[in-house]
């Protein structure tokens, strides 16, 4: 193959004419704010109401759960957006650029693959330039990368390739330091494509394909590379042990690629992705393409012209990302960061808060039984006291003075107890006891002739009437009172209403956004 | 012991301790005590199913470059069940995990972690299965070999001593055994010796043929444990619901004592007061019928009756809401209905007819009548809807008291068939 005509140098001389130009994305970032705008307003208002609830309850406190996460939320999307400024700066500042993120676990070989890639230009006379970010800074540096059969890479380095290539080498995914991990995530929406390494010793394990998910999602040209693709053979000879490397066999290649596409699909299937946006891996060997001394053949054995191939097809879509890239990234930011929340940690609150409103209407009934009981088994027995001790007297408006106190006090008890997650009455009551018209003692009279004579006196039709009356007020209190907890309850489950019926508008609407920009700027 | 009554057995267990399913499956495995079981376990494509083959010196696990074993497959050979489990991390849904993981925790008595050297250190989803097994290892004494797999496919020996460096520091306290199973099947089929000697295999072979020797010593350790374990939680379960059942049974003896006090003392009472009427210095003019000849007599007993009247109405409001105060009877619901004030307990335990002081002295004063009444009153105390659920509580409770005895009985039969 002669040198002119493979996809190397092809991609190497495309890539050193690319023309980048500007989109106005006004219009739609201006959009894109003001929805935001709207919703943290919405949010703010939306602050659940839990007037009416003791400060313990459960409800009190998953009310309050709430308007936490929202004042926390609102206050740590600002704080997700300036995390993201640095990723932005770095953008604009290889805006004259294509920049490929070169991603994977720790192990899938991602310094080794830059490396050689800017040998590869620098072989063939073009400018190679090493640098890292040092706390936002780009320093540059003569060292390429560290590789090793271990976990090196801890920061954010990268090599600009010619005058408008530049390779970000990120520090790897799913190793046993999280930090680092956290670091890359930050740094991704910063590149115009992804190449997605993936080591050949098990490619397409369940964690990379998240990784590969989430950037199709974020509707990014995604390259997936199997690194590594080669093997050791050895043999004793004369008492040594004597290894040599090789390439994968082809079909040992396609293997592996198939099975890592089909695995991806199935993953894409889960997580709701298109599928149709997945590319086909590419299998190659850095170590076998060095160790045969680059040449073409060589460079064809290990795969490189499949993956320059491969590459020079995702250029164009790369530049078309590159053009809406401003508005992608603060999509994503309110796709993952603020929708995100709201649907991961909101309306799960929202819905345990709703659950546990229900069951408390539910509850309500029963509770009213329970207190109505408690207060009346306190107070007959006060009646019948009370009658006893005023009869001789017949000081009848003592008797309704001290059972109207005793039945206020038994109330006050018994909501008290069976109502422990609501706040007391707001209200007086209940109503004081006046006695109906003709009732009192009766006295018992024997009547002769002109002589009356009180033989006692009866108080059954008193406590009859009574008990009625206390039963009457009894009832009378004790609904208004639980009709006045089941406003509590329903004018939260409203606010709840309100509160999660935001989040499904706010996800349409930025569906729509999302259509606009991605249809008329793809 | 049948299969049948270890299967019953193992359903009463479960039915108080749905946390020890696991426990259970386990100790049905362990009292089969059949062939000794070495499961391989580790992300997929890390050489697992090659390493099998060489241990056991046959092709018998299928061996690819890529996602192969997707099922439990198992091989018994040289007196031991060799199980090769399906990679972690292959698959989407998990299912392979499931069954991988199923494998390491309930079938096997030694577990083989492998970890494919090309791969450098352990990720994080590995070492944290290895620190596992590790831990599960000092409980149940089931063995842990953390095998480096693949090491030809390092470059050399400076690479292997960083990726072993590494790992150290991830995991320090199990060393690995570096091993490459195609090394050995070369130099076996080649007959090169040092090609044998430096694929780890012979050692690897040596360790695990002392672990397979301390393996009947490790199944009755752990059977010992299992039913230990799940012998005290039974006992301390079984001893809260006895706890429970007591305080129960407790409360129910106190309310109606509490209850029978209170009525001897409103019926000392109202006999005290009933007595006072009846035992007055006069005839029992309430028996005789009023008659236009005899004024006098009329008028005593128009007096008697109303002493009497006012006498039984007040005994009869005293216990009335005494009754009340012990929800018995008469919630204001049932008070609004009911035709008179005085609720229906009292209706049909005093009766509605008239009384006379002969009657009141019968009900009141005298000690049959008495109980009669007591007697009454406390059967209706029995009926009502706090005792009654209170009632209910303690037979629910005797019921799981006595499900968690066949629990304690049901292991005892399994221990004593293990």
């Amino acid at each position: 193959m002669k040198a002119d005509t493979n996809h190397e140098y092809r991609f190497m001389s495309d890539v050193d004419a690319l023309d980048f130009f500007e989109q106005d994305l006004e219009a739609i970032l201006r959009k894109l704010t003001d929805r935001f705008g709207h919703l943290t307003r919405d949010l703010d208002t939306a602050a659940l109401n839990r007037d009416g609830l003791r400060d313990g309850s459960t409800l009190a406190r998953q009310a309050d759960a709430v308007n936490r996460l929202l004042k926390d939320s609102i206050a740590a999307w600002a704080g997700q957006w300036v995390d993201l400024q640095p990723a932005q700066a770095l953008a604009h500042a290889f805006e004259d650029h294509a920049i490929l993120l070169v991603f994977g676990t720790f192990n899938a070989g991602k310094s080794s693959f830059c490396n050689f890639l800017a040998e590869r230009f620098a072989a063939e006379g073009k400018a190679v330039g090493y640098f890292h970010l040092d706390d936002g800074r780009i320093v540059d540096t003569q060292e390429p990368f560290r590789e090793g059969a271990t976990e090196t890479t801890a920061r954010l380095q990268g090599v600009r390739l010619g005058a408008k290539l530049l390779l970000l080498d990120t520090p790897g995914l799913h190793s046993v330091t999280p930090d680092k991990a956290e670091l890359t995530q930050r740094f991704t929406d910063s590149a115009d494509c992804v190449l997605w390494l993936t080591s050949s010793a098990a490619p397409g394990q369940v964690q990379e394909l998240e990784d590969l998910g989430r950037e199709l999602a974020r509707a990014k040209p995604l390259l997936p590379v199997v690194t590594r693709s080669d093997l050791y053979e050895e043999d004793e000879i004369d008492g040594a042990l004597v290894k040599g490397l090789r390439n994968k066999t082809p079909q040992n290649r396609a293997q592996q690629e198939a099975d890592v596409t089909a695995r991806a699909q199935d993953k894409l299937a889960a997580m709701r992705v298109d599928a149709a946006q997945l590319k086909l891996p590419v299998s190659i060997s850095v170590h076998m393409a060095r160790s045969h001394g680059q040449t073409s053949m060589g460079m064809e054995e290990a795969g490189f012209e499949r993956l320059y191939a491969a590459l020079l097809a995702i250029v164009e879509p790369a530049l078309a990302y590159k053009r809406r890239k401003p508005a992608e990234t603060l999509l994503h930011h309110q796709e993952e960061h603020v929708l995100g929340t709201l649907r991961a940690r909101l309306l799960p609150l929202l819905e345990t808060l709703n659950a546990e409103a229900r069951l408390a209407l539910e509850r309500l009934a029963q509770q009213q039984e329970r207190i109505i009981e408690s207060v009346w088994r306190e107070v007959v027995p006060v009646l019948a006291q009370l009658l006893e001790r005023h009869a001789d007297t017949r000081a009848v408006d003592r008797v309704c003075e001290d059972l109207s106190q005793s039945l206020r006090l038994a109330c006050i008890q018994a909501e008290k107890e069976h109502l422990a997650d609501y706040l007391p009455a707001s209200f007086q009551g209940p109503a004081p006891i006046i006695l109906d018209e003709g009732l009192g003692f009766d006295e018992l009279l024997v009547e002769e002739g002109e002589l009356r004579q009180v033989v006692g006196v009866d108080y059954a039709r008193l406590y009859a009437g009574l008990e009625k009356q206390l039963s009457h007020l009894v009832l009378e209190r004790v609904e208004a009172r639980i009709e006045q907890c089941r406003a509590t309850i329903l004018a939260l489950m409203n606010a709840v209403a309100h509160l999660a019926g935001i989040v499904p508008a706010y996800e349409r609407d930025l569906r729509t956004l999302k259509t606009v920009l991605r249809v008329n700027a793809g | 012991m049948s299969a049948r009554s270890a299967d019953e057995a193992r359903r009463d267990i479960l039915a108080i301790l749905p946390g020890r399913a696991h426990d259970l499956a386990r100790l049905q495995e362990l009292a089969q005590d059949g062939e000794p079981i070495v499961t391989v376990i580790g992300k997929y494509n890390h050489g697992k199913s090659r390493l099998l083959n060489e241990l056991v010196s046959r092709d018998v696990f299928v061996v690819a470059d890529k996602r192969q074993t997707t099922t439990l497959s198992q091989h018994l050979s040289h007196g031991v069940r060799w199980l090769d489990a399906p990679g972690l991390d292959a698959d989407v849904a998990n299912e392979d995990d499931r069954q991988a993981l199923q494998a390491a925790w309930l079938k096997s008595d030694i577990r083989l972690f492998v970890h494919t050297a090309k791969q450098g250190e352990l990720d994080e989803t590995e070492r944290r299965l290895l620190e596992e097994l590790c831990a599960d290892e000092q409980r149940t004494r089931r063995q842990v070999l953390f095998v480096l797999s693949q090491i030809d496919q390092l470059a050399d020996d400076g690479e292997l001593a960083s990726v072993l460096q590494a790992i150290t520091i991830q995991v320090p306290h199990i060393a690995p055994h570096v091993v490459s199973a195609t090394r050995h099947r070369h130099g076996v089929e080649a007959g090169k010796t040092l090609l044998v000697e430096k694929s780890g295999m012979p050692s690897l072979r040596t360790a695990l043929d002392e672990a397979l020797g301390r393996v009947p010593a490790a199944r009755s350790h752990e059977t010992g444990l299992l039913f230990t374990e799940i012998r005290e939680e039974l006992q301390q379960l079984s001893g809260r619901r006895e706890q429970e059942l007591a305080a129960l049974r407790q409360k129910q003896r106190r309310l109606l004592q509490n209850f029978k006090e209170g009525l001897d003392a409103v019926f000392a009472k109202v006999g005290r007061e009933i007595e006072e009427v009846v035992n007055a210095p006069i005839p029992d003019y309430a028996m005789i019928p009023d008659t236009a000849q005899d004024k006098y007599k009329t008028t005593e007993a128009k007096l008697e009756r109303a002493r009497i009247q006012i006498g039984y109405s007040r005994a009869c409001i005293q216990i009335d809401s005494f009754l009340i105060g012990q929800g018995v009877s008469g919630l204001p619901k049932e008070q609004q209905t009911a035709a008179g004030s005085l609720n229906t307990v009292m209706v049909a335990v005093m009766g509605v007819s008239v009384k006379f002081r002969n009657d009141l002295r019968h009900m009141f004063c005298e000690a049959p009548g008495r109980e009669r009444l007591q007697g009454e009153f406390t059967r209706y105390f029995e009926l009502s809807e706090a005792s009654t659920v209170l009632r209910a509580k303690i037979a629910s409770s005797e019921i799981e008291l006595k499900a968690m005895e066949r629990a304690v009985m049901a292991l005892e039969t399994l221990e004593a068939g293990a």
